[in-house]
């Protein structure tokens, strides 16, 4: 069968401007937006940049915008994406290197003011620390994030202000502070009680709607304003 | 052409951010010292994010295990080519590793008490896997992530390695990368550098791994003159989705999945009846490609059926649910409902890069450190899984000589001078990007990929024979050939993936021939390397490790014995 | 983990976001009892006769009042939030702010007085 892809291209050595590309190629059943990029790059065009590893929706290498939502590649099945052109982009509100390459830097700075580690002051114990399975389920979603940058970059409240911390990095903030054995939470809620943290989140959803790993992202960042605000009492 | 040239110095570099290179980074400024990783990807990319099952430690949770008993596990495992002063080791510091990776964070799944839990694996006697539901590898990933962040670890990403730098006087000075995003050359100078650069599943065509896993390390070595080790052991997984290759974790049937054949029969039963399914990999795939071979796969084809239907839909969400994502979007089966289609896949490679049980590594695969070299993960050979791996221990092996790798170059740099980089080994460098970034050459990379995938995955595959062996080390010494008359598309600076592609190529089809022509000098059967005209265990000739080097005219061979401390070699029966 | 006991001490939003919430309740509130009042309860007829009896009550006029500076309060910061997300200097955040400012300095003076002046 054949298909249409209306491919974003920017290489800022030679182009003044972006522009699209098309390329009308034969997929084959099962294909993902991946495996078509693949074709196009190996025996089509091989100046096409975009990141890619996994191939099986873990490492987050593979966001961009197809057919103006933003997606994992390798998890996209084309016959998913009606019969029309499929138009595919970069990650919107991030510097662009080349074509589909976003720089992540910034992405990763925002991840990096939340304290996005696991604290500890008091002393360890000899074996693990206990958590029962109930207090591991309030973080164990919020753990499957894969930092592929789908949600940040699909929030407008990032678009218009990139110095919000966006949804990622709140959700990784979350993941510490009701993580059950983490003694970090005051610091974090600290950092992330502010005007480009939490309350800059205005509950548009398009976080949750874009997650690849269907993370409930603005349900985690209400239940830390929640906690926020509770914290003021 | 202009190509920018820019120096870095540090006590320590890190190259490659899986699980082991994180692991020692994060030893690294735990000891104070200042430490470089480079990556050709974003740390949370590395392949070791795609790990599901679990991580092996005999902590004991849920059964009466031990570590003579893991040891034992590991011995028999590997077909008793494990070394097992390094094995003994192992199992010791994996139940640390274990608590040390939870005092960090990691999130593992636990018992109703609070405790971590465990699972059953292929070729463990015991329940020992610790793990988180089917993604282990991706929080103990992003865990070590984390702490590197929190140590201010100095990350360089999306950087390739161009050249290894081993002086004329031995020792290793650091290595020259390409900027990956903007393109130019860094040389990147350190008193210590450790290669945590993964395995080299890419060079089949049928495989578990990342695109990202070339092997470029081992390319790397060979280039230096070293040796590599065994790496005629390559592991198949017996549950790769069909086509596709894309792992579905043992854990699957750790936690009671069946094998099924086109006759629905639980076809395990003839290959291992005591184990079953949770035989040792070597022995599934083998087993699994016989019944594909004598035409028992489901109807007539090159697959079988893993049967998850009778764990019930509240295990398969809560225990396998990655597993169950995977198999709807790629194969648009919900193994609640149905069975999924699976076949072997390239998985794992048991040799490497030969090292102490310290990470350093041999300049001579035997007993000569070479100063200033240190190697861990996938990427080395202690040897812990001799053969063949069991489940779960490649996590373990590769966190655990992380950190151990990790200290041990922090005591050596504290010693250790800072030796420059040669002028001879940046021209190098240079000259080897020069030759595709200006080549007008006919061949696309991916041309010489589909070649060398058919001949690997035809002719160097779970069952071997001389003939095609040595046809097939023909071929690729033909393609190495072929890499020098290359055509990069793209001249380009700026995330050049086609340049990126054309040295990849190269690095596989250096390695490549040392699989085959081990496999071709191998003449018997062990662990995951089965050859159908030599289908026994030789002990008396072959219970040694195989030494690689690559010559002009092929590959020279040397060998050494297996350090052989508690347990005698016996039939391996499951 | 931490419990609701803390205190974050620096208000950087939360406040706001708490004040946005609960006015928004009592505009709720006030306006289905609008509602109800001006269009089911009573004759229908709409006078100053009928009217300014209620609004001379001190318990109507108070009402009316928070109404005025809540209302002012949820519209003018609700602005601002959205200004918040787009305007990126700092000058001209400063200047929009005070234009907000003395608009609702502006609108309570006029709607205070209104309130007050009302006899029956």
């Amino acid at each position: 069968m054949k298909r249409k892809f209306k491919i974003f291209r920017y290489d800022p050595e030679k182009d003044r401007k972006p522009y699209y590309k098309e390329y009308e190629i034969e997929i084959e059943d099962g294909w993902t937006v991946l495996d078509a990029l693949n074709y196009i790059h190996w025996y089509v065009d091989g100046t096409l940049a975009y990141r890619r590893a996994c191939r099986s929706e873990i490492c987050g290498s593979c966001a961009m915008r197809i057919n103006g939502k933003n997606r994992l590649a390798c998890k996209t099945q084309i016959k998913t994406l009606g019969k029309g052109t499929i138009k595919i982009e970069p990650l919107p509100g991030l510097p662009i290197i080349k074509d589909m390459v976003v720089d992540m830097d910034p992405f990763f700075r925002n991840l990096e003011k939340v304290k996005p580690y696991f604290i500890k002051y008091s002393p360890l114990p000899e074996e693990e620390q206990l958590q029962t399975p109930e207090e591991r389920d309030l973080i164990n979603e919020a753990a499957m994030c894969i930092l592929c940058g789908a949600c940040t970059t699909s929030c407008p409240s990032f678009w218009a202000n990139p110095d919000y911390l966006g949804p990622a990095a709140l959700l990784k903030a979350y993941r510490f502070i009701f993580d059950s054995r983490d003694e970090g939470g005051k610091e974090r809620l600290e950092i992330i009680n502010d005007r480009n943290g939490l309350w800059r989140c205005h509950a548009i959803f398009n976080c949750t709607e874009a997650c690849p790993k269907d993370i409930n992202i603005t349900y985690y960042i209400k239940k830390l304003q929640n906690l926020a605000v509770n914290n003021q009492f | 052409m202009q190509i920018e040239k820019y120096y870095h110095k540090s006590d320590a570099l890190v190259v490659g951010t899986g699980l082991a290179g994180l692991r020692a980074a994060l030893a690294l400024a735990d000891a104070g010292i200042d430490t470089i990783t480079i990556s050709k990807v974003y740390p949370t990319r590395s392949h070791s994010v795609a790990a599901q099952g679990g991580i092996a430690a005999a902590i004991a949770h849920a059964s009466d295990d031990s570590t003579e008993l893991h040891m034992w596990d590991t011995v028999k495992g590997s077909d008793f080519l494990g070394d097992q002063d390094a094995i003994e080791m192992f199992v010791n510091e994996a139940i640390k590793t274990v608590y040390e990776m939870e005092h960090m964070g990691v999130v593992f799944s636990r018992m109703p008490d609070g405790r971590i839990a465990q699972r059953r694996f292929g070729g463990h006697s015991r329940p020992r896997a610790v793990y988180a539901a089917d993604y282990t590898g991706h929080v103990l990933l992003h865990t070590l992530f984390e702490q590197c962040i929190k140590k201010k670890v100095r990350f360089f990403n999306e950087f390739f390695v161009l050249k290894l730098v081993l002086r004329d006087d031995g020792v290793v000075s650091g290595v020259i990368a390409w900027d990956i995003r903007n393109g130019g050359l860094h040389i990147f100078n350190a008193k210590a550098t450790l290669f945590a650069t993964g395995g080299f599943g890419r060079a089949f065509k049928i495989t578990s791994n990342s695109f990202t896993n070339t092997g470029d390390g081992l390319a790397l070595v060979l280039r230096e003159g070293l040796p590599i080790e065994d790496l005629e052991f390559v592991q198949f997984h017996p549950t790769g989705l069909y086509r596709l290759g894309i792992l579905v974790t043992e854990g699957a049937r750790g936690e009671g999945g069946y094998l099924l054949n086109g006759k629905g029969e639980r076809f395990m039963e003839r290959y291992a009846p005591e184990r079953m399914e949770l035989a040792p990999r070597d022995v599934v795939a083998r087993a699994e490609q016989t019944e594909i071979n004598e035409g028992r796969g489901i109807d007539g084809k090159d697959y079988v059926y893993l049967d998850l239907r009778h764990l019930g839909a509240e295990k398969i969400k809560e225990r396998l649910p990655q597993i169950r994502e995977l198999a709807m979007n790629f194969l648009g089966v919900d193994p609640i409902e149905e069975p999924i289609p699976i076949q072997p896949t390239a998985h794992y490679q048991m040799g490497g890069i030969p090292t102490t049980k310290r990470g350093e590594v041999l300049g001579d695969g035997k007993t000569e450190i070479i100063p200033g070299f240190y190697a861990a993960g996938e990427a080395a050979c202690v040897s812990i899984h001799g053969a063949n791996r069991l489940g779960t221990n490649s996590q373990q092996e590769a966190i655990t000589m992380g950190r151990i790798s990790g200290q041990a170059m922090a005591e050596f740099v504290k010693k250790a001078a800072l030796f420059p980089i040669p002028k001879e080994a940046v021209e190098e460098a240079e000259a080897h990007v020069r030759k595709y970034l200006e080549g007008k050459g006919s061949v696309r990379p991916f041309e010489l990929r589909e070649k060398l995938h058919e001949i690997m995955t035809g002719k160097v595959g779970i069952f071997r024979n001389e003939k095609d062996l040595s046809q097939a080390v023909k071929e690729i010494r033909e393609l190495e050939e072929e890499i020098h008359h290359i055509h990069v598309e793209d001249k380009g600076m700026k995330f050049n993936l086609d340049l990126q592609e054309a040295l990849e190529t190269e690095n596989l089809l250096v390695f490549s021939e040392v699989i085959a022509a081990g496999a071709l000098n191998r003449r018997e059967s062990r662990g995951a390397h089965y050859r159908v005209d030599y289908p026994k265990r030789d002990d008396e000739n072959w219970l040694k490790h195989t030494l690689a080097w690559k010559t002009p005219e092929g590959v020279r061979f040397d060998y050494k014995p297996v350090v052989i401390t508690k347990y005698q070699p016996q039939e391996r029966k499951y | 983990m931490i419990g609701s006991k803390s205190l974050v001490k620096r208000n950087k939003g939360a406040m706001a976001w708490f004040l946005q919430r609960l006015t928004a309740i009592y505009l709720f509130v006030f306006l289905i009892a609008h509602f109800v009042i001006m269009h089911f309860v009573g004759s229908g007829e709409v006078t100053y006769g009928t009217v300014a009896p209620r609004l001379s009550s001190p318990l109507w006029k108070a009402g009316d009042l928070l109404f005025l500076i809540f209302a002012l309060y949820h519209g003018i910061n609700g602005l601002w939030q959205v200004l918040e997300d787009y305007i990126r200097s700092r000058g001209l955040r400063l200047f929009l702010y005070s234009l907000l400012l003395t608009l609702a300095v502006i609108l309570f003076t006029v709607g205070a007085v209104t309130i007050f002046s009302v006899k029956a």
